[in-house]
């Protein structure tokens, strides 16, 4: 894992400090983390442009692509609750009683890679669908789609 | 000039530069009308969306997140442009009924506001009152023993593995299950009808 951490091969190269249990405050590579506000922030704007744009955009393939942008907003929400509570989940349910009752589950990023998973179906089955759709009407626009009209 | 010392806010030009890199990208694919415009944005968002990842301690989503998507996604969404080929319409057929401002004022000053509300909220530091909690009374247990290693670097991957395989084998199952059933879906939607006469 080391090989992956080059933020950290960077903060010992120009800081020179170690991280220990008496600094966690500011042991997050080079100085105090930011907080975790920031990123929610963030991911809040990334959803709301994304439903913004499933709302207003008429191409599927670009509805898909904005679900994708709304999809990742979730996502990185979920990392930035996992780091900022990822040990207070000692706990994992559907376990036996016994020493493994506590061991370090970082949830948020676990759900992550379950939210992947359902992101690559519902991207290959949205894809699908508008190949299907393509080859049936002709057309990929939204407002075509008609057939129930009454 | 001397003295200045740029430490204590090197984690906040990272995550500016990279936060606002994802969101012009993504200001990109919903604003821009060239479809294939549009995808190659999502691309840059999503490997920012990584790199963000990484910022947050989590190297291994930030790789699965570039794989996955810049490799699997990505290929597939230019496959179906490149199979489908229309162009949106112009903005003039989109916006007969001002959709754009209603949707603008409602979902996106929503979003804002609710971000800005997420800046009142003093979230208690649990992983610090945790750790000093724990580290004395379970270093001993084998799983906890990378405890300052999760805390100040990059969480293991062999925790991912822990609770993927422990606590939520479960929904690990039910999850690769709903892949499966997926794919099946697909192959079977996307085989041509039998006309009579084909074998």
């Amino acid at each position: 894992m080391e090989m992956f951490n080059f933020f950290f091969f960077l903060n010992e190269v120009f800081s020179g400090e170690k991280c220990t249990l008496e600094n966690l405050g500011n042991c997050h590579f080079y100085g105090p983390a930011v907080p975790v506000n920031a990123y929610l922030f963030l991911a809040m704007i990334l959803f709301g442009l994304g439903a913004y744009g499933v709302v207003t955009r008429r191409h599927l393939i670009s509805i898909l692509m904005c679900m994708e942008i709304m999809l990742n907003a979730v996502n990185l929400m979920l990392v930035a609750f996992s780091r900022q509570w990822g040990l207070s989940s000692m706990r994992p349910p559907f376990v036996s009683t016994g020493d493994e009752l506590w061991v370090y589950v970082p949830v948020g990023q676990i759900f992550v890679i379950f939210s992947l998973t359902i992101a690559v179906a519902e991207a290959a089955i949205g894809l699908a669908l508008v190949y299907h759709i393509y080859k049936s009407l002709g057309t990929t626009q939204a407002d075509d789609f008609d057939l129930l009209k009454g | 000039m001397n003295n200045f010392d740029l430490t204590p806010y090197v984690p906040w030009i990272w995550f500016s530069f990279f936060g606002l890199f994802t969101l012009i990208m993504a200001i990109g694919v919903v604003f821009h009308r060239k479809i294939v415009y549009n995808a190659v944005f999502l691309a840059m968002s999503l490997l920012g969306t990584a790199a963000l990842y990484i910022t947050l301690n989590a190297d291994f989503l930030g790789i699965v997140q570039i794989l996955l998507y810049l490799g699997g996604i990505i290929v597939l969404v230019l496959f179906s442009i490149l199979l489908t080929r229309g162009e949106e319409r112009g903005s003039e057929y989109v916006n007969r009924n001002k959709q754009n401002i209603w949707a603008f004022t409602s979902i996106l000053g929503l979003s804002i506001w609710i971000g800005t509300q997420f800046w009142k909220v003093q979230w208690p530091d649990a992983n610090r009152n945790l750790a000093a909690n724990h580290w004395e009374r379970y270093s001993e247990i084998a799983s906890i023993k990378t405890l300052p290693q999760i805390l100040n670097r990059t969480v293991p991957v062999e925790a991912i593995g822990d609770g993927l395989m422990k606590p939520y084998l479960l929904i690990f199952e039910l999850a690769s299950i709903v892949l499966l059933i997926a794919m099946v879906g697909v192959v079977i939607y996307m085989k041509p009808e039998k006309v009579d006469g084909d074998v």
